[in-house]
């Protein structure tokens, strides 16, 4: 008896080990990824870029399709790395670790103590009592969102919170780890410092759609963006406390400091601080330049592109809502993968803001020198490629009922290295060399008379971006 | 191995085998039923996806040699026609792919516009492969293979998942139902258990025990068939210990009654040969012997045959002077002997009856009587009015002995009666005698005050 409850617990055994879970495979980049690559790996090693890809100096044509509804001129200067190798690499998502944010909080804090971020202070409330009580008193206008009936309720909540926040003077360490947080981060390290030049904020999180980490001295923005005008969008000129050689360097020794690769400027611009009144601007009360970093591959940087670099809401946006083809009919929403991007904001002073999102891993390697497509099989795929990616024009134009027209003038193609990645891929991705044709879009209707329902803005970005590779159509919006 | 051990391991492996057996069935089934329904839905989305992409280049007409601008085109309408995972292929070049393997490699679609399904494991993963050969009226040149590959995988893994659940559900079901099955048979089993335990208390000798079961199925029917097996098994039992009685009452009656006519026979026997006797006197003696002889033998014989109840007894009218007679002849000597004079009075001419047990039953009640009086004291005999009585003056029956008086081998005072040679038999023949002829015995006495038994014949 015993012996064949022996054998019956055996067999038992036998079957439940025979059903284990199949292991999952590990990821593999797809096959699109690895034909590219395979492409990519002809290459030799090469002198130039321009004479090996037939890269011409000026790019310049003009295109029209959809019913002459899109019309493209192109005047454009073909930039190129220094490097003269594209190169092209593996890339994965990364959080910021403990390692980081020490590194971080070294720099910026100075050697101060960070301490817990206190909300409204009973000084901040009381001023803001004192606003709307000068308001109700008739002393100043009401210039608010909503109506003045919200008055009463306004002095009511600023007098109770004048009871009951803390002194400016109460304040407690804060922590320099990362802990547990309830909200868009799963944990964050948050506080400010007292700063010889002022109160600096910090804040580093880690969510599962996104990760950021953020710097700013009070005044000079918050922790979703920096309060500033670009220098040409300022009513009046305004003389610079630095040169953007200066800037330049503080921002290289900034980044040394803090990233975790190898970093250049894309991009540095003259920026005003603005200050507001009312929600008004009434003036700058400082002046600087704002950097954007990129990473770069063996030199080669990728590319930035600030209209694809806004953060999406919950970490999801709404698919075509950049071109415009979303509508409530075909609205989807898609989870994306926030591009890599670095801010840093300076002045005569130092850093005043500094903006780190989504950082990448170490980029792995996969071919050095990539075998590029001709640039004249390149212009060819721009010439057909830009009027069907605008063809959507044609759909919006039945559906509105009138005809709107889109101008893109290209002033600007550059070479240089884009993430792309899988469509269910969220955490690994490949750095590519792509084409980006950087250009002004303006619409406005063929009836003058439908003006007022078209947005007459122009704005500058990037209209196609081809995959320097093999030619294929990279949506920017997407990543692939 | 007990009866409940073997009944609980076959209803065990019953239930194994039932639960493993629909189990697999049911997971078969449900697992098909997931795998159709994948299919069909792969089937409507590679539909979907051929029907798209072919709109997206209707859409997006162009005109170009360069085959790498029409790569592009192609690569953009595919990637823009569907979510699923999936391959275009145009004149063998792989164009557009989400996936890691090539599916061409596993599947190649022959005519155009036949749709070509495959099912299998690739790379350690479970794919549904559905292609189609398909033309591009914007390239008619051109020969577009269009796949598309949903993963299976998730079915499998929720039909080993499910296994698993299945196996846990099965054992702790085995095992739930084994206990259930054990408890349920012994209790069904405890009947039995009562029989048997009745059984061998009838067989140490209890044989009044029954079972006592109620039910109304088989048990209960094998219970009542048991009690009555047990009945007729006591009833033989008591049958047999009365006839063994019967026989050790034969023995002891027939031991016993060899006495009287022996001692007759011996007191003749030595009289003829130690006394004078005149040849009158001896043929009397001899006659003595003989009559006590034969009697002695007609005796046993009715004896016997009453006892083992094979004697049928054929009453006829006798003659009461007669059996008072033979009895004065009987006893005479044992009387003379103790000294007790026998006082004869009969007022009765004949009685329906056996004269030989008649006669037998009166020497025995005469006997008692001399064994109770002392010598000098009379023993009287009176038959009258259908009833023939016994008396004597002698030392009595206590009250508490006298329902027990006629038992055989009853005795109310074994010393004396062993003494004086008695084995407490003759009452119980006396009755057995009377109740053989339907007439009533009754004793009546007094300690120290004498005995008088009665037999009432019906008239």
């Amino acid at each position: 008896m015993k012996k064949k409850l022996a054998l019956l617990l055996l067999a038992f055994a036998l079957l439940l080990a025979g059903c284990q879970e199949t292991p999952e495979s590990p990821v593999v980049i797809e096959k699109n990824q690895e034909m590219m690559i395979e492409v990519a790996q002809k290459g030799n090693e090469t002198s130039s870029l321009i004479s090996d890809f037939e890269v011409p100096e000026k790019f310049s044509g003009d295109w029209s399709g959809v019913d002459n509804c899109v019309v493209v001129h192109a005047d454009a200067n073909i930039t190129l790395p220094d490097e003269a190798c594209a190169p092209t690499a593996k890339i994965e998502r990364r959080s910021f670790s403990q390692a980081d944010a020490d590194r971080m909080l070294e720099v910026f804090l100075d050697g101060n103590t960070l301490y817990q971020e206190q909300g409204v202070t009973r000084q901040k409330a009381q001023e803001r009592l004192e606003h709307y009580q000068a308001i109700q008193r008739g002393e100043i206008p009401w210039e608010h969102d909503g109506t003045i009936d919200e008055l009463p309720r306004l002095i009511e909540y600023y007098a109770e919170l004048a009871r009951t926040s803390p002194d400016e003077s109460e304040r407690s360490p804060a922590s320099t780890v990362f802990q547990a947080y309830d909200g868009l981060y799963d944990e964050r390290i948050e506080g400010y410092a007292q700063l010889e030049r002022g109160t600096a904020h910090i804040s580093i999180g880690n969510g599962a759609m996104r990760h950021d980490a953020v710097f700013y001295m009070d005044g000079y923005g918050d922790i979703n963006r920096c309060n500033t005008l670009y220098v040409e969008q300022l009513p009046e000129e305004i003389e610079m406390d630095m040169t953007a050689e200066a800037a330049l360097e503080m921002g290289n020794a900034l980044i040394a400091s803090v990233g975790n690769g190898s970093f250049v400027c894309d991009q540095i611009k003259a920026v005003a601080y603005a200050e507001y009144e009312n929600e008004q601007y009434i003036g700058y009360f400082d002046s600087g330049y704002e950097m954007e970093f990129v990473r770069t591959v063996e030199g080669f940087p990728i590319a930035h592109c600030p209209k694809y670099e806004m953060p999406p809401e919950g970490g999801k946006y709404l698919v075509g809502a950049f071109a415009g083809t979303a509508t409530p009919e075909n609205e989807t929403y898609a989870e994306t993968w926030g591009y890599e991007r670095i801010t840093v904001h300076v002045n005569k002073d130092g850093v005043v803001y500094f903006a780190w999102s989504n950082p990448y891993s170490e980029p792995e390697i996969q071919t050095v020198d990539s075998q590029l497509m001709s640039f004249s099989d390149i212009s060819d795929i721009f010439a057909k490629m830009i009027i069907v990616k605008n063809s959507e024009l044609k759909v919006i134009n039945e559906r509105n009922g009138f005809v709107v027209i889109r101008d893109m003038d290209i002033d600007n193609v550059r070479l240089s290295l884009m993430r792309i990645r899988s469509k269910d891929n969220l955490d690994q991705g490949l750095l590519v060399p792509v084409w980006d044709f950087w250009g002004t879009e303006c619409s406005y209707p063929e009836d003058e008379s439908y003006r007022d329902l078209v947005y007459n803005g122009k704005y500058y970005s990037v209209m196609l971006t081809v995959n320097a590779i093999d030619g294929t159509i990279i949506d920017r919006e997407l990543g692939y | 191995m007990k009866m409940w051990q073997k009944v609980s391991l076959i209803c065990s492996v019953i239930l194994v085998v039932v639960v493993s057996v629909c189990s697999a069935l049911l997971l078969a089934m449900t697992k098909d039923k997931l795998l159709v329904s994948a299919y069909e839905h792969a089937e409507l989305r590679h539909v979907e996806l051929l029907n798209n992409f072919l709109e997206e280049l209707d859409h997006h007409a162009i005109e170009s040699d360069s085959e790498k601008v029409k790569h592009t085109l192609l690569h953009y309408c595919f990637s823009r026609a569907g979510e699923a995972p999936s391959v275009l292929v145009v004149d063998g070049e792989t164009i557009y792919s989400t996936l890691r393997f090539s599916p061409e490699n596993y599947l190649m679609p022959g005519e155009a516009g036949q749709r070509v399904k495959y099912a299998g494991k690739i790379d350690g993963k479970e794919y549904y492969i559905i292609g189609i050969q398909t033309r591009i009226t914007q390239f008619p040149g051109k020969v577009c293979l269009v796949y598309l590959v949903e993963d299976i995988s998730p079915i499998h893994k929720s039909v080993r998942s499910m296994m698993w659940t299945f196996t846990l559900v099965g054992l702790v079901c085995t095992l739930i139902g084994l206990s259930l099955i054990i408890i349920l048979i012994r209790r069904s089993m405890t009947p039995l258990r009562q029989l048997q335990a009745t059984a061998d208390s009838i067989a140490a000798g209890n044989y009044t025990e029954r079972a006592d079961i109620q039910s109304h199925d088989e048990i209960g029917s094998l219970a009542r068939n048991f009690n009555h097996m047990a009945e007729s098994v006591q009833r033989h039992v008591e049958e047999l210990t009365a006839t063994a009685r019967r026989q050790q009452l034969f023995i002891g009656a027939v031991t016993h009654e060899f006495k009287t006519p022996l001692t007759g026979i011996l007191l003749n026997a030595d009289t003829l040969q130690n006394t004078y006797l005149s040849e009158d006197e001896q043929a009397e003696a001899l006659r003595n012997i003989e009559a006590q002889g034969k009697w002695l033998e007609r005796l046993v014989r009715k004896m016997l045959g009453l006892l083992t109840a094979k004697y049928e007894m054929r009453p006829a009218e006798l003659s009461v002077n007669e059996l008072m007679e033979r009895v004065r002849e009987s006893t005479e000597a044992l009387l003379r002997e103790k000294g007790i004079h026998l006082s004869v009075i009969c007022e009765e001419q004949s009685i329906h009856g056996d004269m030989d047990l008649l006669q037998s039953a009166i020497v025995n009640l005469v006997d008692n009587a001399a064994k109770a009086s002392a010598p000098g004291q009379q023993v009287s005999i009176r038959a009258h009015g259908k009833v023939i009585e016994v008396s004597d003056r002698g030392k009595g029956i206590p009250a508490d002995a006298l329902e027990h008086i006629t038992e055989p081998f009853f005795m109310v005072d074994k010393s004396r009666s062993k003494k004086l040679g008695g084995a407490g038999l003759g009452l119980a023949l006396v009755k057995e005698i009377v109740e053989a002829h339907n007439a009533k015995l009754k004793i009546e006495s007094t300690e120290g005050g004498g005995t008088t038994v009665r037999i009432r014949f019906q008239g």
